[in-house]
């Protein structure tokens, strides 16, 4: 995978303001992109590795994983879990699988009021997912906080926390995902 | 820059049109009888003969089992996916061509494919725009609805290169439409969302205009969702109104259709209207009808564009879309009042009817062309793909290799390896979806991995997927060990098929038609029944208390009937049906009270 930050020529740090980056983007996406210049696989394909880089250093998790790469850390094979993110995955899953069988009855269910019978469930399930996200995203937020820190760790060659926090970040944006996927599901008619 | 002529064209379920920038504007072509929309339809006369458009247009009651209308509904579709036989709706039947594609039978030696069908149309578009610009046309921009996947896209492409164009892009329906309504509103950074409620398909896209950027952020559809439907119920319900015999409503169906359309079109600007079908089996038919009645008919198909329009909202919002300032509105369906009134109860937005319903995408279309050929200043359209897009793994799960909604061009990798001693190659099935399981996505095809030979997990072969700016896709295979790349073929699963067990399938379906048909409508109403009757029961004993006691009464009715004809020995569906309708309309407002219930527990 191309390193983003040599993609869009930005410096590789940390701290990009996320403004910037797509400010450069859209910068080298016009002069790129099939539109503007002659349609060709090369522009096609230019164009896709500008927005892969895009992606990749607009998301926190992305802009770390690609800062780990040029550091040149390994990536983190078997991530473990630590105890505090063990039991919030756990209760996750409590909130995940009674979920899950309740979107499969709506599914399931083909008349209005069948469905009906479903809503008091489902306002909680819609709550409880919300908790979760905004659970996550607190853990989130405290992680990017220590972003300066990995900076300055880094010139005196640590990178344990930061590989660490990649891995940990992973694994909260997945469950992420995981609510926003049912908080969609059970918002489908 | 390859700087000659290209057009715009919008192919539509229902009609066709072709635009083009001429000094800077855009505007819509008409042909010789001045005409600027070309209905999308196909007749084969029996002398071999080949009507396009308003001239097909004027036979298809006369011949609906010759004439192809609607066709966009099968374009990338195969016969697994469109059984044999007279689809919902459709005059004409389908079946399988030479290579066992899904095919239109006319007759016996007759079976054009949807490709060549649409070829068809799009030829007369060019014959149109070459007469109107008196010049050679060979290059197009044709537009597609959102939420087509790979497979109906390519077949798109394909149509418009029968028709000898050059596709310089396939453009996704609502982006060209936000393209007509913003390009001279660009100075201002705006959020735009489009509705596009076209004859067979729905859209909403949530676009960002931004410094000479249009940028869609997300995209929901159904492509089997459109004004059709509506056309469809109302059809049906003007035939039980006219008390047309069954022999009329079968053999002229099309005829009915077409009125339909009319009122459809009538009552949006009158609240009653007069159906009249004359001379029609030796007799004239008749009913006064009301917007209200057509409205009760049109309401759940447009509820279905609710929870569309919902998803689409959250993902675009989870993306940091900000507030929507227009909700552009597009597609000959949004002209009834029943839908801009929805849409300003549902999001507390008043639509945008700025532009023109029919002809918007039309000019988005030829916008693009002009960008294309150096006509329009320079803009940016960054469009993204509508559906997930994996492979299946260990399990039957799907694994997503490129997410939905992200901007293409886009690509991203996978390496595989050779879990066997000199395997020489691995088969992974390309889906794309959004559900959990392979099995309930859409298959693409095939892709053979190949491997050098070598002992077991030696090779690391790199798998690219790209989606290009059209959101096709091209997948390529990279040899890690030799640096060498190849461009890997999806083989079309659907026409893979076994000949003979395409036949035995198609033979089976036929032979047992009749019996199979019946029993699974009758399961399934008793089914129904079976749902219904538990869940009223739970429903009365939760809220009942809360009804008027007339309303209460007519649902106790309602399911009394459900019950004695569930119970009854006999296997015809229709009067079980019914007596399931009754039933189910009658506990709308027990439905909505349940709801409100759950909402406002919440708040204690």
């Amino acid at each position: 995978m191309a390193d983003p930050f040599g993609v869009l020529d930005m410096a590789p740090s940390l701290l990009l303001d996320p403004e910037e980056i797509e400010r450069r983007w859209r910068e080298k996406t016009r002069a790129a992109h099939p539109d503007t210049g002659t349609a060709s696989p090369e522009a096609s394909r230019e164009t896709a590795e500008l927005n892969e880089a895009r992606q990749r250093l607009v998301d926190p998790a992305g802009r770390l994983g690609a800062w780990l790469q040029r550091q040149g850390a390994e990536n983190p094979v078997a991530p473990t879990l630590d105890p505090g993110l063990t039991a919030f995955f756990a209760e996750i899953g409590s909130v995940f699988t009674p979920v899950d069988e309740l979107i499969d009855r709506r599914r399931q269910a083909t008349t209005a009021i069948a469905k009906a019978l479903l809503a008091q469930r489902e306002v909680e399930a819609q709550l409880s997912l919300q908790e979760i996200m905004q659970s996550i995203q607190e853990r989130r937020s405290a992680i990017e906080a220590r972003f300066p820190a990995f900076e300055d760790d880094a010139t005196q060659g640590r990178l344990d926390e930061a590989s660490d926090a990649l891995a940990r970040l992973r694994f909260l944006q997945k469950w992420e995902a995981g609510c926003r996927e049912r908080l969609l599901a059970l918002l489908e008619e | 820059m390859d700087e000659e002529l290209i057009i715009g064209i919008d192919l539509g379920t229902t009609n066709s049109l072709a635009g083009v920038v001429e000094s800077g504007f855009p505007i819509v072509l008409a042909d010789r009888a001045g005409r600027r929309m070309c209905p999308s339809v196909v007749h084969f006369s029996t002398d071999g003969s080949i009507l396009t458009g308003t001239e097909a247009q004027r036979v298809r009651a006369l011949h609906p089992d010759r004439t192809v209308a609607s066709v966009k509904r099968l374009m990338g579709q195969s016969p697994a996916t469109v059984p044999p036989g007279h689809a919902d709706g459709l005059s004409y039947e389908t079946g399988t061509g030479e290579d066992g594609q899904l095919a239109i039978v006319i007759d016996d030696g007759l079976r054009p494919t949807p490709e060549e069908i649409s070829a068809h149309i799009l030829r007369r578009l060019r014959e149109t725009a070459e007469t109107a610009l008196d010049q050679v046309v060979s290059r197009a921009v044709i537009t597609v609805p959102a939420y087509f996947n790979n497979a109906q896209r390519e077949a798109t492409k394909r149509a418009g290169e029968a028709a000898g164009f050059r596709v310089e892009r396939i453009l996704n329906e609502p982006t060209a439409a936000a393209l007509a309504f913003g390009l001279d509103r660009i100075e201002k950074a705006r959020t735009v969302a489009v509705y596009d409620l076209g004859g067979g398909t729905f859209d909403l896209s949530v676009l960002q205009m931004r410094e000479g950027f249009f940028e869609v952020i997300a995209t929901a559809g159904d492509t089997r969702l459109g004004g059709d439907d509506i056309d469809l119920a109302f059809a049906r319900h003007l035939a039980r109104e006219m008390a047309l015999p069954e022999a009329i409503v079968d053999a002229h169906f099309d005829a009915v259709l077409t009125v339909a359309r009319e009122g459809k079109e009538r009552l949006s600007d009158t609240e009653t209207w007069t159906a009249r079908l004359p001379f029609l089996g030796g007799a004239s038919y008749e009913t006064t009808t009301s917007r209200e009645d057509l409205e009760s008919l049109a309401r759940p198909i447009v509820e279905q564009t609710r929870g569309i329009c919902r998803r689409a909202f959250a993902e675009a919002e989870s993306k940091g879309a900000g507030t929507i300032d227009h909700l552009v509105l597009v597609g000959g369906s949004t002209r009834m009042p029943l839908v801009r009134r929805s849409l300003e109860e549902w999001f507390e937005m008043e639509p945008d009817t700025s532009q023109h319903p029919d002809e918007a995408v039309a000019l988005g279309a030829a916008i693009q062309a002009g960008i294309l050929c150096g006509r329009v200043r320079q803009v940016v359209l960054l469009d993204v793909t509508p559906l997930s897009l994996g492979i299946e793994t260990i399990g039957g799960l799907m694994n997503v290799i490129i997410p939905r909604n992200s901007s293409i061009p886009a690509k991203a990798g996978e390496m595989f390896t050779n879990a066997v001693t000199n395997q020489d190659a691995m088969a992974i099935r390309v889906l794309q979806g959004e559900r959990e399981m392979a099995k309930d996505n859409w298959e693409l095809g095939q892709i053979a991995v190949p491997f050098p030979a070598g002992p077991k997990g030696s090779a690391r072969v790199g798998v690219q997927f790209a989606i290009d700016e059209n959101g096709i896709l091209e997948v390529l295979a990279r040899d890690t060990a030799t640096g060498q790349d190849h461009i890997l073929e999806i083989r079309d699963a659907a026409v893979d098929v076994d000949d003979v067990a395409v036949e035995e399938m198609i033979g089976a379906s036929v032979e047992h038609a009749f019996d199979d048909m019946n029993e699974r409508i009758w399961t399934e109403a008793a089914l129904k029944s079976d749902e219904l009757l538990e869940a009223v029961a739970l429903a009365l004993e939760q809220a009942g208390d809360a009804l008027p006691p007339n309303e209460r009464e007519a649902i106790e009715r309602a399911a009394d009937t459900v019950r004695t004809i569930r119970a009854s020995d006999s296997r015809d569906a229709t009067p079980l049906k019914d007596a399931n309708a009754v039933l189910d309309e009658a506990t709308q407002g027990l439905a909505a009270l349940l709801v409100d219930q759950a909402f406002s527990r919440q708040w204690e």
